[in-house]
């Protein structure tokens, strides 16, 4: 037995490169035990192979640390999937600051209806405030003098469309550019129709007629907004 | 599903990113991918060794890794997740696509008649100690047989231990072992191939220059 024994290490001693090679494939990068290691030392070709699988150890070692620019579109096509598959929310951009009171116009179509309801009051009431019929007699907007009232309404219609058109048109730039850009040349028209109007007004405060006009471009402004406004909050471009 | 939460995305950690995408964030999603991707292509990329269906694989690993994610519970390393997923993706597809050919624990190589250990004879052995360039050792693993091919990659370049590429690749640690170390040897003869036929051109081209000048 014990002869055996010695028989089985002094043949590893002796050990071939067939042999080593074994070791080697079994001990991966662990330490090569003693008799191995005497081959090595004996057996410059061996000693090359091993040297020649370290050099290549490293190298792929090397390799795994590298990263690779991935092509954009698959990022693209992943998205479109997971959307697809409903598993990724969808994104909205971020929308612009505005008065809390004012979002929660836009959230609800039927508020945002009631409050351009309210602009054409104001509007109605500037008009036919100066004549004999006092439409708006309720409205806080009716205690001051009239000159100060029509300025006040104008002032406060001019900000409140303006905030509007700040937060509709983003975001129905998002949906249809088409249709904003028909919203803004709408707007823009109605802008300098008021623009008119408004002069006239100031220039003859007692014409009637000029009132009217003023009242009936305030009022396509508004339908101009509140129909947009339906879209941006339905997300329906009809 | 969720509303999707407006975050910036550059500073959200990765922590925070898995906890978000859990919850349907894509803004997590996405910053997990960008955190991500660029390992999981080039793995799949070293596996097929073609770019369009390193691609695909990228996609379906993190179509695979979103469908998932909310199964994490942070028990191992979300990047040891992704990619064991991710070799997953690339094994099953592999094999697919080879169900008909060779499989693992036959050799892959045409040449290797016998399973052991083979020595180049008649050849000089170069040492390749510093004259493995990234280039050429890719090269070499792209010419790689399949088998050695993927366990190649999964130990030595993604650092898989044997014991796990024997799990995913549905054979024994044995095995793994034996496939590798003939990697390793097929790489050192084309690696060597390269060498020498740099030598031959460089000899070529001194010729060629010294005629010139003669």
């Amino acid at each position: 037995m014990k002869f055996r024994r010695k028989w089985k290490a002094m043949k590893m001693m002796n050990m071939e490169c067939d042999q080593f090679e074994r070791i080697l494939e079994q001990q991966d990068n662990g330490p090569l035990p003693a008799p191995a290691l005497a081959h090595l030392e004996a057996c410059e070709t061996c000693r090359i192979l091993s040297a020649d699988l370290g050099a290549i150890r490293d190298a792929a070692l090397e390799l795994g640390a590298e990263e690779l620019p991935v092509p954009e579109r698959v990022w693209i096509s992943l998205r479109q999937q997971l959307n697809a598959e409903g598993i990724l929310a969808v994104e909205r951009p971020p929308v612009p600051e505005v008065p809390a009171g004012w979002w929660a116009v836009f959230q609800r179509p039927a508020l945002a209806g009631a409050f351009l309801s309210l602009l054409l009051a104001a509007a109605a009431m500037v008009g036919y405030q100066s004549g004999s019929v006092q439409i708006a007699m309720h409205s806080p907007l009716a205690s001051p003098p009239a000159g100060n009232t029509f300025l006040s309404a104008e002032k406060e219609f001019k900000e409140e469309s303006l905030a509007i058109g700040n937060v509709l048109i983003p975001q129905l730039q998002i949906r249809d550019a088409a249709v904003t850009d028909s919203l803004r040349r709408n707007l823009g028209v109605v802008d300098h129709f008021i623009a008119m109007c408004e002069n006239s007004v100031r220039e003859q405060p007692d014409n009637e007629m000029a009132r009217e006009y003023l009242y009936g471009a305030y009022e396509q402004k508004a339908e101009l907004l509140a129909t947009a406004m339906n879209r941006s909050v339905t997300g329906g471009l009809q | 599903m969720t509303r999707t939460r407006q975050t910036d995305t550059g500073e959200m950690t990765e922590a925070e990113a898995i906890r978000l995408a859990q919850q349907g964030d894509a803004g997590a999603f996405e910053r997990i991918y960008r955190l991500h991707s660029r390992r999981v292509y080039a793995l799949c990329l070293r596996m097929v060794g073609n770019t369009a269906e390193a691609e695909d694989l990228t996609q379906d690993a993190f179509l695979q890794l979103f469908r998932k994610i909310a199964t994490f519970r942070g028990e191992s390393a979300f990047s040891t997740w992704l990619h064991r997923l991710a070799v997953n993706v690339v094994l099953m597809k592999l094999r697919k696509k080879t169900l008909s050919e060779t499989p693992l624990d036959e050799t892959n190589d045409p040449d290797d008649e016998n399973s052991g250990p083979r020595r180049e004879l008649g050849a000089p052995d170069l040492l390749l100690s510093g004259s493995i360039d990234r280039v050429h050792l890719q090269r070499a693993i792209d010419q790689l047989p399949p088998g050695y091919k993927q366990v190649f990659v999964l130990h030595d370049i993604q650092g898989f231990e044997h014991n796990e590429i024997a799990g995913l690749m549905n054979c024994s640690i044995g095995n793994s072992k034996s496939q590798l170390h003939k990697a390793r040897m097929r790489l050192r003869e084309l690696l060597q191939e390269t060498l020498r036929s740099q030598a031959r051109q460089d000899r070529q081209a001194a010729k060629s220059e010294a005629s010139g000048s003669g």
